[in-house]
């Protein structure tokens, strides 16, 4: 019995070691195939291939997206995702051996830019292919291997998301129902009924340069496949979008992607920011506002595909500058 | 430093590593020291209180073993006023200035008292009645009053149960100090399975459904009845499986040094009985207000009336001791209402036929899980409203099931989460209901039971591993 303890604690740690090891390199097998980047990949190839955070997710009805574009579409989108982990994720969903999108959708949330990188969503580690896994590992050490980080990145790849392999038959099944090639498929997302308290918690008022520096990246990836590159922002409820920080915010999106020579449509140009029932909450759109945007949004993915038609200028509220669309 | 925490197992590998190999007479001092450490991680300077509350003790128990008469009363009286002071002080202060001078501002006068800016010592309720049971035994002269200051400290804060119990009594745990604990495999592996389910209890079970019940109970106005009928059943298994997780940890880490500490819990939510539901939740409180305020009241030998007043009493003191609100003390009346009427239907001979005992589980599951409302709401109207609610506001339609479930994570992975939560519960029920509290008792049933019990070790350790929350949070009983 003296040696039952060691063997205990030996056993325990070498079956963790196991389970860790083969959770690790397999979980993505059990990823759902219509959403996110399992979903991404098993699409390809894909017409327009949408790439953003729960904005992205929010913000299109996918299937009427395909009606107006006559194409097929995909949103890869995860909760708080930023241009660091787009630089992660990007080169893997265009670089796959069907072939690239056509034309790649940035989601353009300002908010992004002020972002210091992390990993909100885990469902998105849980996704990821192992060589995936260890660039978003690493990616998240380089912006500081505190303690802290190191016990995050244990807990996630020990400890989240094992309910989605447990439940897997009903998880895969749920996804099934109320996913739509990355999308909600059915699900009612109600409007707000005012504005009171509506405002966004900006954690910095300047642009990351890592962040801005993983934009270009992401872009210049994008365009050395040949690949059409757009950047669509969603709008926000009128009080976040009248904001100091975001039209700043906007205007260095706006210059950024001016530089880089690509199409970006700023939401919040001509849409009724101010009528609360196309809000679910301060950054997300209802499913009314969601379908009025999404009209919007196939306007200008058509249009930036129709030959001879140049870049539209952009357009950042509150800046003076130019229109590019107004809604019907 | 939190049981559920990678410090406490670095504190606990260590304590253990010295405990055993130091000389046993010196062990009780490493356990002090230890002790000390671990209370002063929370607010350094309470040790102070608690030290303040042991030497009056400590010095009032010898007074009273020497003493005789009348001089023993008062030498008692002294003790209990003074402990019950620094409770007073420290919990109860603020309740009473905040009724006084609402009951002031009823008669248009300004407010009496001012609020005083205290933060509650971390187990305060526990080690004072720990403290209490002691002068008290001594008084009866069931316990000697104990001649070392050192082993009396550690009796009174001895790490395991210091923060949240069980509440022990002198003569099931200072006799422990004094003996010679050598390291047990047995007891080693049967304290680490403890460990193991308590951790399990709390991090798998408690900590996963916490945040539905804290985001339901948080916006209760704003909430329908099914999501707050889903939150009180919750809570219910939430404040079980924690409260009983820290039990199960405590008595399994001072069972691997040796010490046993008396049992908090016996599977409370299979009584068929109010009566029976106190016989099985956290036992160490119900014998005390059994043994120290029931009793002296009275108990049993007395007419029906005074009974029924002695178990009102005991029940509101008891709800009183959980907290400084008007809501643990309506949980308190509600459960001594409950079972004066059980008393009497007893006593009118009305008893459930063996057929219907399915029936007994249910009603008792139903009104203890009723009272949890009082417990956990953040007010009595709030309370009242969310009865309101589950009353009038329930509907079973697939928009108010989808909300209901999408609350346990805010996104698509609600439902998955929400389905682990409810098997881990099925499997903590289930374990303890076939081992009668002890989970892994089944494993010693089979042939080969050291296979068994190792593998079913194994597996919990593994479970807590890939399925616990592994955050640490602070256990619910913390606060009082």
């Amino acid at each position: 019995m003296t040696r039952s303890l060691p063997i205990l604690a030996g056993s325990a740690v070498l079956l963790a070691v196991l389970l860790v090891a083969a959770k690790f390199t397999c979980e993505h097998r059990f990823a759902p195939l219509n959403s996110g980047i399992q979903g991404g990949l098993a699409a390809s190839p894909v017409d327009v291939l949408f790439v953003g955070s729960s904005h992205t997710r929010q913000s299109y009805d996918v299937h009427a997206l395909e009606k107006s574009l006559h194409d097929s579409a995909f949103l890869v989108a995860y909760n708080g995702l930023d241009y660091q982990a787009m630089t992660v994720i990007v080169p893997a969903l265009i670089a796959n051996r069907k072939g690239p999108p056509k034309v790649l959708v940035i989601e353009g949330y300002c908010m992004s830019l002020v972002r210091t990188g992390g990993l909100e969503d885990s469902r998105m580690f849980f996704d990821a292919p192992p060589g995936m896994k260890v660039e978003l590992m690493r990616q998240y050490l380089a912006d500081g291997a505190t303690w802290q980080r190191y016990l995050d990145l244990f807990d996630l790849a020990v400890n989240r998301d094992n309910e989605l392999l447990l439940m897997h038959p009903a998880y895969s099944q749920l996804t099934a129902w109320l996913s739509y090639r990355g999308g909600y498929a059915g699900k009612y997302v109600p409007g707000l009924h005012d504005f009171d308290g509506i405002g966004l918690n900006i954690p910095l008022t300047s642009a990351s340069p890592e962040q801005e520096a993983a934009l270009v990246s992401v872009i210049k990836a994008a365009k050395q496949h040949n690949v059409r590159v757009l950047c669509i922002e969603s709008p926000m409820p009128g009080p976040a979008e009248r904001q100091d920080t975001v039209i700043r915010l906007k205007a260095r999106l706006a210059q950024i992607l001016r530089e880089q020579d690509v199409p970006y449509l700023d939401g919040a140009s001509g849409f009724p920011v101010d009528d609360p029932k196309l809000f679910a909450d301060s950054n997300h759109l209802s499913t009314e506002g969601r379908a009025l945007f999404t009209e919007v949004a196939a306007r200008f993915i058509s249009r930036m595909q129709q030959p001879g038609v140049g870049d539209p200028v952009v357009k950042v509220k509150n800046t003076g500058i130019s229109t590019a669309l107004a809604l019907p | 430093m939190l049981f559920n925490s990678l410090e406490f197992l670095v504190f606990f590998l260590v304590v253990t590593r010295l405990y055993f190999s130091l000389g046993w007479n010196r062990r009780w001092q490493m356990l002090l020291v230890a002790s000390c450490v671990f209370y002063m991680c929370f607010i350094p300077a309470y040790i102070l209180i608690l030290l303040v509350t042991i030497a009056i003790d400590y010095g009032m128990a010898l007074l009273i073993e020497q003493a005789a008469g009348g001089r023993r009363r008062a030498y008692l009286a002294v003790s209990i006023v003074a402990t019950c002071l620094v409770l007073f002080v420290f919990k109860y202060y603020n309740f009473f200035v905040l009724t006084g001078n609402g009951l002031a501002a009823a008669f248009g006068r300004g407010p009496l008292f001012g609020l005083a800016h205290i933060i509650l010592p971390l187990g305060l309720s526990f080690h004072t009645f720990q403290s209490l049971s002691y002068v008290i035994e001594v008084y009866r002269g069931k316990q000697k009053a104990e001649r070392n200051f050192g082993i009396y400290s550690l009796y009174v804060m001895y790490f395991p149960q210091l923060v949240a119990g069980p509440i022990e009594r002198p003569q099931n745990l200072l006799h422990q100090f004094y003996e010679d604990h050598r390291f047990d495999p047995e007891e080693a592996i049967a304290g680490l399975q403890m460990m193991a389910w308590g951790f399990f209890k709390k991090m798998v079970v408690a900590d996963r459904i916490a945040p539905y019940v804290n985001n339901v109970y948080g916006e209760w106005r704003t909430q329908p009845g099914l999501p707050l009928l889903l939150a009180t059943l919750f809570f219910a298994v939430e404040i079980y499986a924690d409260f009983s997780g820290y039990s199960s940890i405590a008595i399994g880490c001072s069972r691997i040094l040796g010490i046993r500490l008396m049992q908090n819990f016996n599977t409370p939510y299979f009584a068929r009985s109010i009566t029976e539901f106190w016989q099985r939740w956290h036992i160490s409180l119900s014998t005390w207000f059994r043994d120290y305020l029931y009793i002296p009241l009275g108990g049993n030998r007395v007419p029906p009336a005074r009974l029924y007043v002695n178990l009102m009493i005991t029940f509101l003191i008891s709800g009183l001791w959980h907290g400084a609100k008007w809501t643990f003390v309506i949980w308190g009346a509600y459960h001594g209402l409950l079972l004066v009427i059980e008393r009497m239907a007893k006593s009118a001979g009305i008893t459930l036929h063996r057929s219907l005992r399915p029936l007994g589980w249910l009603a008792t599951l139903a009104l203890v899980t009723a009272g949890w409302v009082f417990f956990r709401a953040e007010s009595v109207p709030a309370a009242l409203a969310i009865f309101h609610k589950l009353g009038t506001d329930i509907h079973f339609n697939l928009t108010e099931i989808e909300y209901a479930v999408y609350l346990m994570t805010g996104d698509n992975t609600a439902l998955p989460s929400m389905l682990t939560a409810l098997f881990f519960i099925a499997i903590m029920f289930f374990f303890e209901f076939v081992g009668k509290q002890d989970a892994f008792n089944w494993a010693t049933r089979f042939k080969g039971s050291r296979f068994w019990q190792m593998s079913s070790s194994l597996a919990a350790i593994e479970v807590v591993l890939f399925f616990g929350i592994l955050r640490p949070s602070a256990f619910i009983y913390f606060q009082f």
